[in-house]
């Protein structure tokens, strides 16, 4: 069986390791790089550079990124404009790894800042931008491809690089099957009830969106969707019609919700599971006649297994922490979560001295924006870094308190339960990585009310 | 069976799901705007104005002749005028945002700057005066004063014309600033009206009916300020603080809160005045009425516990904090289920940001 299973080994990495037309992996750069200058454009235009950087006092950084500030003054500006620069200059492949470095850095950074914009779209172009940089996706098609001229100028890669990629964005689809095998998507239909129910306005289906059953078939066909597209676009009788429903999912679901560019990513990303064959007719005039590439250049890199493993493991995390992750949010993010719940908190906070025992209220939007205190209130990590802000801010005015807060919060069309002790001083507690002992668990009784 | 069959069936049962009776959503939201826009929001706005208009009216007595019965009648038109402004809260969006300031400034009124004001003397341009100068807070600073009482502020205006008449540039610029968000708001409860059909601000019912909510949950805010800052100090500053209410003035703090619990009362019933239509409650009705019920019964019991204070609050803070720490509790428990339960059984999006989600 060992012997078996090597030779298995052997068979793929061989494969891995032929050439293949790089037109696809042309298509992918461009693509990649041109959203994400798009996308770039667009955070600007929304004011969302002044609204998320500039205006907030604090911040919510992720745990281990403290350090990840906003620049002071117009420096942010000039962030997004160096972001938007790299992003041409991965399209173009022009400065390429220096230019896939930049934007991986300054877009890692921005959305570093603060977890309150977190989306998982923005983990996907961080995720991406990374294998851009590993990948030599510049050496076809490109303006240092151009320059550089033969040898370095191919019109093949590797399989491998194609096969990474297409994992890479199976992932996604993948384990947002996988995150849908949950008693609130399937057996509940939420939180798709509460969220098609405000579509009714749709054009030809919005009469139906109202109705339980409705949310049963899509929440069904949803997980069915996510759980077998990485297999249907893989598998070359399927690829063709399942980039169709690809195609409709992302339309559909870009009319019933405020995706922003989400469903334009995976849709133009979706596409490298076609043949590179596809694409060579758009691309054949930037691609030289020769095939370029050395035995070296094809070799399958060690770190492709690790990053691999990575991908598969790092969004399973959720299972080490007790308790629902819908719940506590406790390995939730970085795990292809994605819409899996409708969920808003109310919380009172009050400082106590602990040397004169004086109680203060704490109202948040003393301290924080609208949208920050909106995520805060329902996402226990932000309550407890909330806490350590009011604790630093009582200290800075002399004074040293405990933070205690109240924090109800609905899930999915459930009443409202407490999510965290109130009797713990929040202020005292050490951010990290394990299971919170405060959180409350959401009761098992509690059912969405419809 | 061949796939196209299949499909086919498929969205045949869907059909006849259509026809069944396992609907989560039978009112439409867009009704409801309608009825928001035309029952509440209009007739609302439409009493400010009177209200306003009145204002000026017992000003301009005021100035002709400074005694305490035109000062008491002044008195009596500011108050209406402010209560009436806190009925329109729920609606304080849209053109309202640009306008509100020159009524109502959220920070209130920089006393000195406004003696400092008049010092300098005529001719007075509120248009061109800070927000902190004019408004209601202003003339809630040049009418009334708990301390000295009536007496006092009729000898400071009979004994200071520039300040009659700066006290009549302020009355006669607010009934115009109100009247300017009056004749704004007409049209925007069009758009309101007219979301996802036509509107050029209101893609879908579904972004206007998250700007009612997101309001509706500030004006909630607003009334548990009233009581929750001079009860329980504010911005760091713990344990009672009188200073801190915001009309004490002209004691009408228990009269704002209760008018800002009406406007949020109004926006859940669909009614204001004699008129009654779609509100929220219908929305709520629809998904769990038993929601419903729990938010009637907090509305009521919060409604209760505010009639219970002994007018007026700032006497009240002196007294037994028994009822007014209830009154708090229950204000929260209104916001508790709005902000958590409701928005959620709802899908309201809480925040006023255009943020994208995944």
């Amino acid at each position: 069986m060992a012997t078996d299973l090597a030779s298995s080994v052997r068979r793929w990495v061989g494969r891995a390791s032929e050439p293949v037309d790089a037109s696809s992996l042309v298509f992918f750069r461009v693509a990649f790089g041109l959203l994400l200058f798009a996308a770039t454009v667009r955070f600007a235009a929304h004011g969302w550079i002044r609204e998320h950087y500039l205006e907030p006092r604090y911040f919510f950084p992720f745990w281990g990124l403290d350090f990840a500030k906003p620049l002071p003054g117009p420096w942010m500006y000039v962030v997004f404009a160096v972001m938007g620069a790299s992003a041409l200059g991965v399209a173009f492949g022009a400065a390429y790894r220096a230019s896939a470095l930049t934007l991986g850095l300054s877009f890692t950074y921005v959305h570093a800042i603060d977890k309150t914009y977190y989306l998982n779209h923005y983990y996907l172009v961080s995720v991406l931008a990374v294998l851009c940089v590993l990948l030599p996706l510049h050496r076809a098609g490109s303006v240092d491809a151009w320059r550089r001229g033969a040898p370095f100028a191919t019109a093949e890669l590797p399989a491998w690089v194609l096969w990474l990629l297409r994992f890479q964005i199976g992932i996604v689809y993948f384990f947002g099957g996988v995150a849908k095998l949950g008693v609130d998507w399937l057996v509940h239909a939420q939180p798709l009830t509460i969220w098609l129910s405000r579509n009714r306005d749709v054009f030809l289906i919005g009469p139906l969106l109202g109705y339980k059953t409705t949310a049963y078939a899509m929440s069904w066909a949803g997980l069915l969707f996510d759980l077998s597209t990485p297999f249907l676009l893989s598998w070359r009788r399927t690829r063709i019609p399942a980039y169709g429903a690809v195609l409709l999912f992302h339309l559909v679901t870009a009319r019933l919700f405020q995706l922003g560019m989400f469903p334009y990513f995976m849709s133009a990303f979706a596409l490298i599971f076609l043949p590179p064959a596809f694409f060579h007719r758009f691309f054949s005039r930037w691609l030289p006649s020769n095939a370029g590439l050395t035995q070296a250049a094809l070799r399958v890199p060690r770190w492709l297994l690790p990053w691999a493993l990575f991908q598969l493991l790092f969004p399973l995390r959720a299972l080490l922490y007790p308790g629902s992750a819908l719940w506590t949010e406790e390995g939730y993010r970085f795990s292809w979560n994605v819409m899996l719940s409708e969920k808003n908190g109310y919380i009172e906070v009050t400082a106590r001295d602990r040397s004169t025992g004086e109680s203060f209220d704490v109202a948040p939007l003393d301290y924080l924006t609208l949208q920050q205190a909106r995520q805060m209130s329902a996402q226990p990590d932000m309550i407890q870094q909330f806490a350590h802000i009011v604790r630093d801010d009582f200290a800075a005015r002399g004074r040293d308190v405990g933070v205690f807060v109240q924090a109800d919060v609905s899930l999915n069309g459930r009443p409202s339960a407490p999510l965290v002790d109130p009797t713990v001083d929040l202020a005292a507690e050490r951010d990290t990585l394990l299971p919170k002992q405060w959180l409350r668990p959401l009761p098992r009784q509690l059912r969405p009310r419809f | 069976m061949s796939f196209s069959r299949r499909v086919f069936l498929g969205v045949a049962g869907l059909g006849l799901v259509a026809c069944g009776d396992d609907s989560v959503a039978t009112v439409d939201e867009l009704a409801v705007l309608k009825d928001l826009a035309d029952i509440v929001a209009r007739p609302s706005y439409a009493t400010l104005k009177t209200a306003s208009d009145a204002f000026k009216s017992a000003v301009e007595a005021l100035v002709a002749s400074a005694s305490e019965a035109t000062l008491t009648a002044a008195q009596a038109a500011w108050k209406e005028t402010q209560r009436t402004w806190n009925q329109t809260r729920s609606f304080a969006f849209g053109p309202a945002k640009d306008i509100e300031g020159n009524i109502r400034w959220k920070l209130g009124c920089d006393v000195d700057s406004v003696e400092e004001t008049i010092t300098a003397g005529p001719p007075f341009e509120p248009s061109s005066l800070g927000t902190s100068r004019k408004g209601l807070p202003a003339l809630e600073y040049l009418l009334f004063d708990p301390e000295g009482g009536n007496a006092a502020i009729v000898e400071k205006l009979v004994g200071d014309a520039d300040r009659l008449s700066f006290v009549g540039a302020l009355a006669a610029d607010l009934a115009t600033q109100i009247d300017a968000l009056v004749t704004a708001w007409d049209a925007h409860a069009g758009e309101l009206a007219t979301a996802g059909e036509g509107s050029e601000v209101f893609k879908s019912p579904k972004d206007a009916m998250d700007a009612v909510y997101n309001q509706m949950l500030y004006v909630a805010d607003l009334a548990i300020a009233q009581i929750k800052d001079p009860l329980l100090g504010s911005k760091g500053t713990g344990g009672l603080s009188p200073a801190l209410e915001e009309a004490r003035l002209s004691d009408n703090t228990l009269s704002d809160t209760f008018a800002q619990l009406a406007s949020v009362t109004s926006v859940f019933e669909g009614s204001y005045g004699d008129g009654s239509g779609l509100g929220l409650t219908a929305l709520l009705r629809d998904r769990s009425p038993d929601l419903d019920d729990q938010l009637r019964s907090a509305l009521a019991a919060a409604k209760e516990s505010l009639e219970a204070i002994p007018p007026p609050l700032r006497t009240a803070l002196a007294g037994d904090l028994g009822v007014l720490n209830t009154t708090l509790e229950r204000l929260r428990d209104v916001k508790k289920l709005l902000t958590a339960d409701i928005a959620t059984a709802l899908g309201v999006t809480i925040s006023f940001s255009d943020m994208d989600g995944d």
